[in-house]
């Protein structure tokens, strides 16, 4: 039996960044709540004196642990440091020292002593976990009769920051103790998007009761709803959503109060009105200018972006300023600087997930879109009904396999899709449309691209990062990018209406499909290859440029062929290697 | 073996490579084409009569969709090695096969359906992850990647057999030390 300690998660990753992430050795102090086994703060003592197999704290070290405990609520809770690989538990020496911290300290009761390694290949224990490109190791020491008593202490790590991140809040710090009325809380400003500064205060028991958060602007703390049948790390988000929407039909009905007379006294009443009609409805309101282009109907549609990075993330604002009412989002990653860039992701989103972070930039642009998140990869979602779900797909991933899946899976359901892909550092690019009755992304991919791929002497498809499987990102330009992702997000608004509905979008995208052009190739320089082989005399060419090919589906395709021999994508797994050497060895 | 020339591997790789550059898939010309056997031999140049031979596509490692083989097991029996077992399990369907490289070294492949196309996944050596990451044409999760488009598979059971053949060799002199040979795509890699 391992008695728990309790170590906030930005804690963890502070020691990683500091402790773990350099040879040994390196240290520091941990502090945390008063009176419970909480650690909440991590000191580096950066000016340590350490030899490859010895870390010595410093005078300075003893300073700022005083420092911290006159100026907030925590206190010392022990010394964290790194040993080499292979010697994941406290020296003598070690040992000498926290018997001797323990004398020096009697309000202490328990002295955490967590060891750093590099070692990451044995199996951890009950007492470690994985930090990154190490390992931390948990003791305790303990008073007893004869001295005091070193044993391993299991860790419970608060996934504090990771809350914070998924509910969209951005703290300015990591939480600090503070006391309230004789309880000692976490506290710490932060931006909660759609309500402003707030203040945050989180007890010793977070996440198993909600925190306090109180606006900086307003008359006491927000009601947070908190659903413990949420996971933990969900249950922030969720609280904050449901928050926004009761926030937003709050507005809502007033807003229809005062059309009802009882804002006709009021000043400015008109402008007024308007400003509560555009947060009412930014729909409805949208359609003033693009009537006869768009139809209102495209609030009651479903969109599926399989894929949040620079393509996805842009289709998702540029769908969601059109009118689309739904949309369902898929990528398993967070967003990164590099990201910044080139995507409509802001600095402020950085470790947040990308379908997170994209969801966000939805709800901002229209309150009332219905959202699904999964931030999860293209195999751990139930893809089936994700299309099902869906009038139109779009497959914006960097994973070919992916593709070729979320391509198949909308085939076969009869959902049409859009592929926008980019070349060689957004030099060109294309946008494939497929729908029953068109060629499926793999007939189209592998008919023109090997095509085009012989007829000039360039790579067609981007290289492939065979530890990932992903395509490898290559520099280019935001605006190539979105010339591609521009006219993917014009088929997809087509497609959204039906052939026979009397706007231009839908004319456009069921025109494509009509003539059988459903694979467009794209030129961002002058004389890109394609164009430059192409049509080499035609006068007064320069980028951008488009093609349209004709592509033809083969008979005997599994996904576009003959409706007799399609396959149903959800009988299909892949096989685990290591599974097949198991079958292999057991014959 | 005797009637037959057994290529060496400058003469594959050039073959490969200029089908390439031609954009030829399937070239007419016997001297420009390669041939795998069902013991995993390959042979380039005019093939020897009444032997089961699976013809290789020489296009880049890229896919071409030409619908699925009915006749898959039957085909196997006939042109993929004898001791080619057929496993049929819920969560691994497919054909587990060994041969010997043209430079000897035993590869156990695995080459199954995944409803859109064949793929194919090392078995043995256990190379996934081990080799260098752009190098090899193999993913971490143990698929060759014998094709560039479209998800890495190849549209037919004697395209992703014939392929994997060939992969092999080229793996061989992966690790002996050199880039992958037949994929004008590491042509970089060569400095050419
Ligand atoms: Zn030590
Ligand atoms: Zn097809």
């Amino acid at each position: 039996m391992l008695t728990p300690v309790r170590v906030a998660d930005f804690v963890l990753d502070a020691i990683a960044a500091r402790v773990g992430a350099v040879e040994p050795e390196q240290g520091g102090a941990l502090l945390g709540l008063p009176g419970s086994d909480y650690v909440t703060e991590f000191i580096h003592d950066a000016d340590a004196a350490t030899t490859g197999t010895r870390y010595q704290n410093t005078d300075w070290l003893i300073a700022a642990i005083g420092a911290r405990e006159a100026a907030t609520a925590a206190r010392f809770k022990g010394i964290v440091h790194s040993h080499p690989r292979g010697m994941p538990v406290p020296s003598s020496q070690d040992q000498a020292e926290y018997a001797e911290s323990l004398r020096l300290n009697p309000l202490l009761a328990r002295y955490l002593a967590p060891i750093v390694t590099h070692d990451v290949d044995t199996p951890l224990a009950g007492h470690e976990i994985r930090l990154g490109p190490a390992r931390i190791s948990f003791y305790g020491a303990e008073r007893a009769a004869d001295g005091f008593v070193l044993a391993p202490v299991r860790p419970v790590v608060v996934p504090v920051a990771r809350m914070l991140r998924r509910a969209g809040i951005r703290p300015e710090g990591d939480p600090a103790a503070i006391d309230v009325e004789g309880a000692t809380l976490l506290a710490t400003q932060a931006q909660l998007p759609g309500f402003g500064a707030v203040t945050l205060l989180l007890g010793a028991d977070f996440p198993a009761t909600a925190p306090i958060v109180l606006p900086e602007h307003g008359d006491g703390p927000l009601a947070l709803g908190w659903d413990l049948g949420v996971p933990a790390v969900e249950r922030l988000a969720r609280a904050v959503r449901t928050l926004r929407r009761g926030r937003a039909r709050d507005r809502e009905e007033r807003d229809a109060s005062h059309r009802d007379g009882a804002g006709a006294d009021e000043a400015g009443t008109e402008e007024q009105g308007a400003v509560a009609a555009a947060r009412r409805d930014p729909v409805r309101l949208l359609f003033a200018r693009t009537e006869g282009i768009l139809s209102p109907t495209l609030a009651d549609r479903s969109v599926l972006i399989a894929g949040a990075g620079s393509v996805g993330s842009y289709m998702a604002e540029v769908l969601a300023r059109s009118g689309v009412g739904a949309f369902t989002i898929v990528d398993p990653d967070e967003v990164e600087a590099v990201n910044v860039g080139r995507s409509a992701y802001r600095v402020a989103d950085v470790g947040l997930g990308k379908a997170f972070a994209a969801a966000e930039i939805v709800l901002a642009i229209n309150p009332s879109a219905r959202v699904g998140v999964h931030a999860a990869r293209h195999e751990d979602v139930d893809l089936a009904a994700l299309v099902a779900e869906a009038d139109v797909v779009v497959v914006a991933t960097d994973d070919p396999q992916a593709q070729a899946r979320v391509g198949h899976f909308a085939y076969w359901a009869g959902r049409p899709a859009v592929f926008p892909g980019l070349y060689q550092g957004a030099q060109g690019g294309e946008v494939i449309i497929t729908a029953e009755g068109s060629a499926c992304f793999a007939c189209a991919t592998g008919g023109v691209r090997a095509d085009l791929e012989e007829t000039g002497s360039n790579e067609v498809a981007a290289r492939t990062d065979y530890g990932t499987g992903r395509l490898i990102a290559e520099p280019g330009l935001l605006t190539d990018v979105h010339h591609v992702a521009a006219i993917a997000a014009k088929a997809a608004l087509g497609l959204l209406h039906s052939p026979d509905d009397d706007v231009t979008a839908a004319r456009f995208a069921h025109g494509i499909l009509k003539a059988g052009t459903t694979y467009a190739v794209f030129g961002h320089e002058p004389d890109y290859w394609i164009f430059a082989e192409l049509m080499r005399a035609a006068p007064a060419q320069y980028a951008y440029q488009s093609l349209w090919l004709t592509v033809a589906g083969r008979s005997d395709c599994p996904v576009c062929g003959e409706p007799a021999g399609r396959t149903d994508p959800s009988a299909y797994k892949e096989p685990d290697v290591d599974f097949i050497r198991t079958l292999r060895d057991g014959e | 073996m005797s009637d037959v020339e057994r290529t060496d591997l400058n003469r594959l790789r050039d073959i490969i490579r200029g089908a390439q550059q031609q954009g030829d898939q399937y070239p007419v010309d016997p001297k420009a084409r390669i041939t795998v056997g069902s013991e995993g031999e390959i042979f380039t140049g005019v093939v020897p009569a009444g032997r089961p031979l699976s013809k290789v596509q020489h296009g880049t490692f890229a896919a071409r969709v030409r619908g699925r083989e009915v006749e898959d097991l039957r085909w196997a029996a006939k042109h993929m090695p004898r001791n080619t077992q057929f496993i049929d399990h819920r969560d691994a369907r497919g054909w587990c096969y060994s041969f010997l490289s043209q430079l000897g070294r035993p590869y156990t492949m695995f080459a199954y359906f995944d409803g859109s196309s064949y793929q194919v996944k090392l078995v043995e050596p256990r190379l996934e992850g081990q080799v260098g990451a752009h190098a090899g044409h193999l993913y971490a999760n143990g698929r060759l990647c014998l094709s560039q488009a479209g998800g890495s598979g190849q549209p037919t059971l004697e395209e992703a057999y014939s392929k994997s053949v060939l992969w092999a060799t080229g793996m061989d002199v992966v690790l002996a030390g050199y880039p992958f040979p037949f994929s004008t795509n590491n042509e970089f890699e060569y400095g050419l």
